[in-house]
């Protein structure tokens, strides 16, 4: 009888032990703070991304239940469907130019505005701005009156006597209205531009100046190098970003003219939500993620040759 | 401290989870006997019905007015609505009948078997009278109606047709268009009043109405579009489609006709190029009729489209704008069908609805509309009523990859127009693409 109690609290005590090991572990806290996010995570992400990869070997139309068709979706891709390689072409042309183009002009006006004053930062703010509202339909819906047959670009040419051209509706210039919206959206890279030149030691550019460089010869020789790894960065987000763009074609062209702008977003969304193709638009969301994987893989590739780290000396 | 708030944390947590299971669990078995015992004190069940529709503001805004003044005469039923624009609603609708969640009633188009698999197929309540169908006729019927099922109630009718604007035609010297009017005086008309008055002879053509569900019959062979089933196309010669083609090349080429980037900025009906004075003529459908006419603000005139020959068949028919349905797993069948009989035979309903879902299959409901009727209503009730006598072919079943093929056609008008395929080889395209995407969807 008097042994008994003394063997439970014991076990009691063993019990309570654990149990305050679990309680105290730094990182059971951590998972507690995010379990919000984590679910969030878990059901709205990688629940989704997983089921695409299953939908994708499907035929899905939402009204029927999926039907396992093996790999029919990505063999008819690539032999049966001149779109997929049109949208892929219209998408390429647009991150070969949007995405240097609007990098190059970020870092251009960072440059220029690379100064302490408080006009610099006067404009840095201005110019920032059209990344604010960038992504927005309003913008988009503006640019589209803008470059309308009867809008403020064709009556500001007929002022100058020039004729108007069709800036939407022709597909030699449909997609150039696009990549000169993106463009004008260079705000966010030119931040992290101006954040990269300050962190130039200033002692480069004196030396270079005492050997008789000229500005250029600087921005060239000593900018540029020093900024490197800021602009492989710029560039990596930026591309995998027009890699995927879609809100603009889909406000202001409608992938048209001529599936001038079909982006492969675009297409995606149509094959998923306007033909209700699940199965074949989940297949061409891997394929996009194929794709960007490679490119990005390619530029990384790429950067051990212009890219240069400060703390790794040749 | 830190253990403390750890040790509260995880307590809440274990709570909130064991909480959120016994929440979920015991109303259910207290519930079902209360519930079976007040049902024999017939005392009506207190219902919330969801229906949903798509729509402009002044149709969510008659819709609501209706579900209210239905609530005031059935105070145990009450509604909770779902109203967008047309775009988002078939997104919204194919979700929700993935999730088998759809509302009790709901608004469809002509794409019946897209959605087959969600409805309640209606013949048994219009045989029990709790759907009131004793007003209208078979032909009003049958534009709802798929292999003998009755698959939704029209909330109205319309046909497709031209418009025109008079004044135009008197200053080019020509004579107004007839219903015998074929598609090479169209074209004629469209040169002469280019040269006469600078203007676009046409306004939008919709290639599909008009370059294939109105003019492939009009041949006269007795072949339509689709093919009967809706699995492939139902005509031979390639030459019909391109025939049209050739027509819109033509007109583009000589200026009577506006470029796509033009027609591309047209954002709505209200701004179609005949409202903004920049074409003499244009095609609606003719619900859409009341709008242009006030939006245009000038005297317009309506008739059927041409035809192919002058005593050939006209190709018309009249359809089902819109329909309401029942969803085959609502927990409130006989109350929808119900409803959708007081929707349809109403007059204060309908009153406030005035038609603006299309012309009323209603008899009773249709003369208390054209009696108060303003000019441009009253004649969109001529034009539905001439165009029902001319119509020469049934309503097309829309299937499943009607956007897709929609865009086919779109695809190749666009090729031809800037000259990078023929009519021919884009009729020759169009009806693979066509009988892919068909095959495909089935």
């Amino acid at each position: 009888m008097k042994k008994a109690p003394k063997a439970k609290t014991a076990v009691k005590s063993l019990k309570s032990g654990r149990w305050t090991q679990i309680v105290n572990n730094d990182n059971i806290a951590g998972y507690f703070f995010i379990l919000p996010w984590l679910i969030g995570f878990l059901s709205f992400t990688i629940l989704p991304i997983f089921a695409s990869l299953f939908l994708s070997f499907t035929s899905y139309n939402l009204t029927s239940s999926p039907k396992w068709v093996g790999i029919e979706n990505y063999v008819r891709m690539f032999t049966d469907d001149p779109l997929f390689f049109k949208s892929i072409k219209v998408t390429l042309y647009y991150v070969i130019f949007a995405v240097p183009l609007k990098v190059g002009f970020a870092l251009l006006v960072a440059f220029l505005l690379h100064r302490r004053s408080r006009a610099a930062n006067f404009y840095r703010s201005v110019f920032y701005l059209p990344s604010l509202i960038g992504g927005s339909v309003a913008v988009a819906l503006i640019w589209k009156d803008i470059f309308s047959i009867n809008g403020p670009i064709n009556s500001l040419l007929k002022i100058f006597g020039l004729k108007g051209v069709q800036w939407l509706g022709d597909p030699r210039f449909a997609i150039w209205t696009l990549i000169a919206m993106t463009v004008w959206q260079f705000g966010s890279s030119m931040i992290i531009f101006a954040a990269g030149l300050k962190q130039i030691p200033e002692t480069y550019y004196e030396a270079a100046k005492i050997d008789g460089a000229s500005r250029f010869h600087s921005f060239i020789y000593i900018t540029l190098p020093s900024l490197s790894p800021v602009i492989f960065f710029n560039l990596v987000m930026q591309m995998i970003n027009a890699f995927m763009t879609f809100t603009q074609a889909f406000l202001i062209t409608l992938g048209g003219p001529l599936d001038s702008t079909l982006f492969y977003a675009l297409y995606l969304y149509r094959r998923a939500f306007a033909y209700f193709d699940m199965g074949y638009a989940s297949a061409m969301a891997w394929i996009l993620l194929i794709i960007i994987a490679a490119v990005t893989a390619l530029v990384f590739k790429s950067s051990q040759y212009w890219v240069y780290y400060e703390s790794k000396e040749k | 401290m830190k253990k403390a708030l750890c040790a509260v944390m995880v307590l809440f947590m274990i709570l909130s989870i064991s909480a959120c299971t016994t929440s979920g669990n015991t109303p259910k078995t207290p519930a079902e006997p209360t519930k079976a015992a007040t049902e024999p004190t017939n005392k009506p069940e207190k219902i919330e019905m969801r229906i949903m529709w798509w729509g402009s503001q002044t149709r969510h805004d008659r819709t609501m007015a209706v579900l209210d003044l239905y609530t005031q005469k059935n105070p145990h039923i009450t509604f909770n609505p779902e109203f967008m624009g047309s775009n988002d609603y078939w997104q919204k609708l194919n979700t929700l009948v993935a999730a088998n969640d759809v509302p009790d009633v709901f608004q469809i188009g002509n794409n019946f078997l897209t959605y087959y698999s969600a409805i309640e197929p209606l013949d048994e309540y219009t045989k029990n009278g709790l759907i009131d169908v004793s007003d209208t006729n078979e032909n009003f019927l049958s534009t709802t109606r798929i292999n003998g099922e009755l698959l939704g109630i029209s909330l109205g009718t319309n046909s497709l047709a031209l418009l025109y604007d008079p004044a135009i035609f008197d200053q080019a010297g020509l004579s107004y268009p007839t219903t015998d009017w074929t598609w090479d005086e169209f074209e004629q008309a469209c040169y002469t009043i280019k040269d006469k008055t600078g203007l676009y002879g046409s306004s939008m053509l919709n290639d599909f109405f008009i370059g294939c569900i109105i003019s492939i019959p009009q041949y006269g062979t007795n072949e339509t579009f689709y093919n009967e089933d809706v699995t492939g196309l139902g005509y031979k010669d390639d030459q019909f489609f391109a025939n049209y083609l050739q027509m819109k090349y033509n007109l583009t080429k000589a200026g009577a006709y506006p470029t796509p980037g033009e027609l591309a900025e047209i954002k709505d009906i209200e701004g179609d190029l005949i409202v903004t004075g920049k074409a003499a003529m244009t095609w609606v459908h003719s619900n859409q009729l009341v709008a242009v006419m006030n939006a245009a603000n000038r005297p317009l005139a309506i008739t059927v489209p041409p035809k192919r020959t002058k005593d050939g068949p006209s190709g018309l028919c009249i359809r089902s704008s819109q329909a309401m349905s029942i969803y085959n797993k609502s927990k409130y069948k006989d109350e929808a069908a119900n409803f959708i009989s007081f929707f349809v035979n109403d007059i204060d309903a309908n009153n406030i609805l005035d038609g603006e879902r299309g012309v009323p299959i209603m008899g009773k409901v249709r003369s208390a509309l054209a009696e108060k009727a303003d000019d441009a209503t009253r004649q969109m009730y001529e034009f539905v009523d001439l165009a029902g006598k001319l119509a020469s072919n049934p309503p097309p079943v829309e299937p499943a990859a009607q956007i897709e093929i929609q865009d086919v056609i779109t695809r190749v008008n666009e090729q031809v127009i800037f000259d990078q395929i023929t009519p021919l080889e884009a009729a020759q395209i169009m009806r693979k693409a066509v009988e892919q995407a068909l095959q495909r969807s089935n």
